[in-house]
């Protein structure tokens, strides 16, 4: 079952026509679930609010406690509860627990996004009867690679290669890997469980030690305990419920290093080492350099900018031949590689902005080819610079971007304005009204694209109240086709690709758009809304809207250094607090 | 398919009942010296198995080239159900019939269509971005009624991966939800050929490790349900809900664990996985080995309830297979005006029609007794998310209802058509809307009841008003 998030609003268009209008569903949806809610809502959908008013500046007329030097504003944080292990968190984990073989033979089953990242869906989503199978299966094949090379289990529990192989041994695995496992203590009828179970395993198979290993193992995988990260916090003497040590540190290290805490890292917050008021910001800086917190930080831009999605993407073989899976996984690596560029580059060099306008990005030989540039000595990905002839700058212009904002056989104006619009500057756009015709009329006489649409989608009725929002800034990137690739005409005729749009300014083309949304005051809170998303794992409630609005004023007045941001949240109430379980 | 019949199976092996004085569920196939005299149930008085499969297509069909010219018994197979020839004595057609789901709220055409199988509206949550049905799926309220009887409580596959919603998460991208209303959980479809084999015959204990394998397992099994039962204690309502849903899982999963395997060959494990990206699928093959795998499952008596979500919701996938690089969503579009999108269209629903009737074929091709096949005692329930693509229409939805159910349906079947559609204006070029009436809902509530005495399906603006019997036998 989905929670239903308060704030939500509902559009009141019940309209079973729109107007006479309609571009096909397809293309750009007067009301098409395609083009609104269905492709593009992934949640990242607007509509809890617009940035102006859920996580705008702190300092508006609320009267919040904003100001950065009186230190974060109290919150109502969002409920505690079951946290699942996204896949790639649980994958992560049995790399760092069992080693690489082990997390080679991990295969738990895969994530569902709400609100437009997987983080969200792991708080709120159920597991269906065969997703259990696949997580016992998963615990299976984990816990026999991890018992055939147990190298890294060693670490933990020494007897397991060392000796001596007896039930001794199956206790310290009880009590020492399942504990980090687990992240918690181990009680004494679960201790003996897990012994009860490694025996059975024993005795069934010829006296086998790693038989015995390997069901003690897969129990400790199979549980909730390791599949779920349980928050429930505690509450402090200022009525408030915060996390406990430990659980604060899984929640920052499944954010920040897209894992479970380490046993090293475990030890620590049971030592007291992480308890200090400035533990936090100090752990965090120090993860900050880790390869960990890259990879985690990519898969932030993965689902932000819906890079990953282009691996899905059908194209028309015919109408986009350099489209293909190897095309398609290049321009998501180019994406992630510039976002890993700017949100982890060299202090004074973070500037998430440059996401938008970077006048350079990263190619293979594909994608030189696909942008008409030299391809790299190297063979694999170089970083170029982009020449003004090329139109393209920031990752709007990305091969990725425009593919996943587009139809298997032309352009979506719709799909690329309203990821814009929802994802980047936090707009709330409505859902589609249900039941309505969203075919473009076929024209009387050939124009383009955005001829037709602004005939029958942006000219009055009822399907303008909602195109506006979307459509003129999908024309910018008209001079790109549903491949990504550089074109000048569109149906043999000129491409218009300039705009006026109220709130954001005045543009030529795509670069000059790039520009404006860079400059744009709704870029910052939006990247913290959904970092916060991301972080914690649900929709941001009026509870932590000073905290997010706290968050923005350091980012804006840091340059939008993504480091700081991060930093800030994870040491944010809104992060180390929970309410009641929900 | 044929293998069924090639096959022989060892009535050594089938006569194990019980292991250890524990009974166990098993997989059994029907066998004459199992039945009463009359051979109209097992000696024991048990009634025989009644198994139901959905399915559902995405982006509908063309009203004037599915819907068959005559109602009645005397009907004629259109030009898109002309590929079901080989099984049309099974074949019951409805049309007209609307679908009353998006007469409250409206989500609407894809979404909504879904409502065929639900009888429930669909309703957005979480400000639009995601969606969910109302109450649970005909194929789950048989499973709810029948999942002691056999090894696996029910089945969901996918065959084509693409699905326009998929970024909704939440509830609404599948056809099978279970539950009641208001605790819903989704079934999400699996798309591995062999990951469904895994989970109908791979799960039953291989030869060498078999029952100290499953006894470890169902060990687990108790200590997990053990720690989910001390941490749900712990929680609110709505994380209580989802370790409930876990534990169903835990107890699926436990009683296949401890089901005996059943006497039935095997089929082999395919090798297909699915996993190509979505433009370059492998759905005829696909389709072929998940029917093979179906069938085998209904023949062992493995499961009796299989969902099949052939393409998801507004799903954008090319029929490669025959020529085809444009998606069946797009031409569901542009076939309102352009020729050409329409012939194509039209060649994308054979393509659907033709991999459905390979399905109910295999199944037809599964001899069970007495002449019977697998048809007389199945109900396959078809429909689309929609009926007409360019105006997303939920008037005059389709369903094909394909097999007897063990006699509940007409046999030959007939056609039945709440309201005539307008000759003039058969795909709502000129008026937009399609006459329509009745609810599509009385048409899943009289499938049900092949399944025992249920009197009610769905809720809301869909709820179903009675059963049809003009399909009735």
């Amino acid at each position: 079952m989905i929670h239903t998030l308060s704030g939500a609003t509902m559009h009141g268009w019940t309209s079973r026509w729109c107007a006479v209008v309609a571009l096909s569903c397809a293309t750009a949806g007067c009301s098409d679930p395609v083009g609104h809610a269905g492709d593009d809502g992934a949640g990242s959908s607007g509509a809890l609010g617009t940035a102006g008013d859920s996580v705008g500046s702190s300092s508006g007329a609320d009267g919040s406690s904003g100001d950065p030097d009186n230190g974060p504003p109290a919150v109502d944080a969002a409920p505690g509860g079951l946290r699942r292990l996204r896949a790639d968190q649980y994958t992560r984990t049995i790399l760092v627990l069992l080693g690489q073989d082990a997390a080679a033979a991990a295969a738990p089953p895969s994530d569902q996004s709400l609100l437009g990242f997987q983080s969200v869906g792991a708080t709120q989503g159920s597991l269906s009867p065969s997703e259990i199978e696949q997580y016992e299966a998963s615990a299976l094949a984990v816990a026999r690679a991890a018992v055939a090379s147990p190298y890294t289990l060693s670490t933990i529990v020494p007897c397991v290669s060392d000796g001596p192989q007896d039930e001794g041994c199956y206790v310290k695995v009880a009590e020492d890997f399942a504990r980090v496992a687990w992240r918690r203590e181990v009680t004494s009828d679960e201790l003996d469980r897990l012994v009860d179970i490694a025996r059975a395993g024993r005795t069934f198979y010829n006296d086998s030690f790693s038989v015995g290993l390997e069901y003690e193992l897969a129990m400790i995988l199979e549980s909730p305990a390791f599949i779920y990260s349980v928050e429930l916090g505690e509450v402090r003497d200022d009525g408030k419920r915060w996390l406990t040590t430990t659980e604060w540190l899984t929640r920052a290290s499944l954010f920040m290093l897209g894992r479970a805490p380490s046993a090293e890292e475990l030890a620590r917050a049971r030592s007291g080492d992480l308890d200090g008021e400035d533990a936090p910001r100090a752990l965090a800086t120090e993860w900050l350099s880790s390869a960990d917190a890259r990879r985690a930080g990519r898969q932030f831009f993965d689902e932000l900018l819906r890079a990953r999605e282009v691996l899905n993407k059908s194209k028309d073989p015919v109408l986009y031949p350099l489209f293909t899976p190897e095309m398609a996984a290049s321009m998501r690596e180019e994406t992630l590689r510039l976002a890993e560029d700017v949100a982890f580059g060299a202090d004074g060099e973070r500037d998430l902005r440059r996401l938008l306008d970077a006048d350079y990005t990263w190619v293979d030989a594909r994608l030189a080819q696909l942008y008409g540039l030299e391809a790299p000595a190297s063979g694999g990905f170089e970083r170029v610079d982009l020449p003004a002839s090329s139109g393209r700058r920031g990752v709007l212009t990305h091969g990725s971007m425009l593919a996943v904002g587009s139809h298997p056989d032309r352009n979506s104006p719709t799909r690329r304005g309203l990821f814009v619009q929802r994802s980047l500057m936090c707009t709330e756009v409505p859902p589609p009204p249900g039941d309505v015709n969203t075919t473009l009329p076929e024209p009387t006489e050939p124009t383009t694209l955005r001829a037709r649409m602004e005939q029958h989608m942006n000219a009055g009725g009822a399907c303008e109240a909602c195109h506006v929002q979307t459509d003129p800034v999908g024309f910018a990137f008209e001079f790109f086709d549903a491949s990504g690739l550089r074109r000048e005409l569109d149906n043999g005729f000129a491409i218009d690709a300039s705009g006026d749009i109220p709130g954001i300014g005045k543009f030529e083309d795509a670069v000059e758009l790039a520009l404006l949304l860079s400059e744009d005051p709704r870029f910052g809170p939006c990247v913290v809304r959904n970092l916060y998303r991301h972080a914690v794992g649900h929709g941001e409630d009026d509870g932590v809207r000073d905290a997010l609005g706290y968050m923005n004023d350091r980012f804006t007045a840091a340059d939008h250094d993504f480091h700081q941001l991060i930093v800030d949240m994870i040491d944010n109430p809104a992060f180390r607090q929970v309410g009641e379980p929900q | 398919m044929r293998l069924l019949k090639q096959r022989s199976l060892s009535r050594r092996t089938m006569l194990r009942g019980a292991v250890g004085g524990t009974s166990f569920v098993m997989g059994l196939p029907l066998l004459e010296a199992m039945l009463d005299r009359h051979g109209e149930a097992h000696a024991d008085g048990a009634a025989l198995p009644v198994r139901i499969v959905t399915w559902m297509t995405a982006n509908g069909v063309l009203l004037d080239k599915f819907e068959p010219s005559t109602v009645g018994a005397s009907w004629s197979l259109s030009e898109q159900l002309a590929p079901l020839q080989s099984v049309k004595p099974y074949v019951n057609v409805c049309t007209g019939f609307k679908n009353r789901g998006a007469e409250g709220q409206a989500v609407g055409g894809h979404v909504e269509g879904v409502t065929a199988f639900t009888g429930y509206p669909y309703a957005y949550s979480n400000g639009g971005a995601a969606f969910e049905p109302g109450g649970p799926s005909l194929d789950q309220i048989i499973a709810d009624r029948v999942a002691d009887e056999t090894p696996v409580r029910s089945l969901q596959v996918g065959i084509s991966k693409a699905n326009l919603f998929s970024g909704m998460g939440g509830l609404g991208i599948g056809i099978s939800f279970r539950g009641e209303p208001g605790a819903i959980t989704a079934l999400p479809p699996v798309d591995s050929p062999a990951q469904v084999w895994q989970s109908l015959f791979g799960i039953f204990p291989g030869p060498g490790a078999v029952d100290n394998d499953r006894i470890v397992r169902a060990m687990m099994l108790d200590a997990v349900k053990a720690q989910a039962d001390t941490l749900r204690g712990k929680l609110g309502a709505n994380d209580q809900m989802r370790v409930d849903a876990h534990l169903q899982g835990v107890a699926e999963l436990n009683q296949k664990i401890s089901a005996l395997a059943p006497p039935c060959v095997m089929p082999d494990e395919p090798t297909l996985t699915n996993s190509e990206p979505v433009g370059a699928e492998l759905i005829g093959p696909v389709n072929r080995a998940m029917a093979e795998l179906i069938a085998y499952a209904l023949h062992c008596d493995i499961t009796r309830v299989v969902s099949v979500q052939f393409l998801g919701l507004a799903g954008e996938t090319p029929y490669t297979e025959i020529g085809l690089s444009a998606t069946k969503h797009l031409l569901s579009h542009d076939a309102q005006y352009n020729v050409q999108a329409r012939e194509q269209l039209h060649q994308s629903v054979v393509y659907e029609m033709e991999r459905f009737a390979e399905f109910c074929e295999t199944l037809h091709q599964s001899d069970e007794r007495n002449g019977t096949n697998l048809l007389d005692s199945t109900i396959c329930y078809w429909s689309s998310d929609l009926s007409v693509g360019w105006l997303h229409s939920l008037n005059r939805q389709p369903v094909i209802l394909v097999g007897s159910g063990r006699g509940h349906l007409k046999n030959p079947g007939v056609h039945v058509q709440a309201i005539a559609n307008d000759p003039d204006d058969p795909n709502g070029e000129e008026t937009a809307e399609m006459p329509s009436a009745g609810n599509i809902s009385d048409i899943a509530l009289t499938v049900l009841q092949a399944f025992g005495p249920i009197t009610s399906f769905g809720g809301g603006s869909s709820e179903a008003s009675g059963p049809l019997s003009e399909l009735m036998a």
